[in-house]
């Protein structure tokens, strides 16, 4: 392998609701898909993020529908590198520290209806980095694909 | 939301006309269900074959459909996609909603098979 590649894949602001966040997956996954990336690496990106946006959404930016998230997604020697950027309030630090599945309980009654979001990105990527600078939360994380075959038509710098 | 509902042999059989099952649509997907449940339905098998993303979202709205169902019923998922699958795995939901590679039979169908 010759010295690090890296080249930018996506770079966009989404608008920071659930509808926003949604539409803007939807086209995450074609172009990923367009440009040659597996289609599972496109479908663990698109869970992980989803979860993500979401609790910007919901946490940090929540009744402010004029708000934006910065999305920034890089490829590095068959891996993607993902970074979100927002302005709103910190997020809580225990949405990023817990990564336990929430108790099924005994009956259908005490089965959990929330709280799979973290566990379900702790599950697909292990170096989740969560910063908090100059009023922003930054998140980042990285997935790799199951081969290091370069995407069709990819442009390497 | 848009769900196609029929009932085959005492199932009731609730087809998912959307691409995804996330948080932009968990609440409305949740009210339409509930309007749709019969009591007489044995079983509910909600078809997710045009279902291509769930988030922890759809997952959660899943749940509630199942504690909707009362008396003991599991939901029945069937036609589940590749994210579909994945996300229930992953949260050891696969074992908590009936899945199906296809739709089943109806109960009464299904039931002189045995």
């Amino acid at each position: 392998m010759g010295p690090a590649m890296s080249e930018e894949v996506v770079r966009l602001r989404l608008r920071a609701t659930p509808d926003g966040v949604s539409t803007e997956l939807d086209r995450l996954r074609g172009l990923l898909s367009a440009r040659g990336f597996d289609a599972a690496l496109g479908a663990n990106v698109a869970i992980v993020l989803g979860e993500i946006l979401n609790n910007i959404v919901e946490h940090a930016l929540a009744g402010r529908d004029d708000a934006w998230i910065a999305l920034k997604v890089r490829r590095h020697a068959g891996c993607l590198h993902v970074e979100t950027r927002d302005e709103g309030r910190p997020l809580p630090p225990g949405l990023l520290t817990s990564g336990d599945l929430p108790r099924h309980g005994t009956t259908t009654e005490d089965l959990p209806e929330g709280g799979f979001g973290w566990f379900i990105i702790h599950s697909l990527t292990d170096d989740m980095v969560y910063e908090r600078a100059e009023g922003q939360n930054r998140l980042s994380f990285s997935l790799c694909g199951q081969t290091d075959r370069p995407p069709a038509g990819a442009v390497i710098h | 939301m848009d769900i196609d509902s029929r009932v085959e042999d005492g199932m009731l059989v609730l087809t998912v006309r959307s691409p995804r099952l996330d948080a932009a649509r968990a609440v409305t997907f949740k009210e339409c269900v509930h309007s749709l449940l019969r009591a007489d339905a044995e079983r509910v098998v909600i078809d997710m074959a045009e279902v291509d993303f769930l988030d922890s979202s759809g997952l959660g709205a899943l749940v509630a459909v199942m504690k909707m169902l009362g008396g003991g019923r599991r939901l029945e998922l069937a036609n589940c996609g590749a994210i579909v699958r994945k996300v229930l795995m992953l949260t050891r939901m696969d074992g908590v909603f009936v899945l199906h590679d296809t739709l089943p039979p109806g109960p009464h169908r299904g039931r002189t098979a045995a």
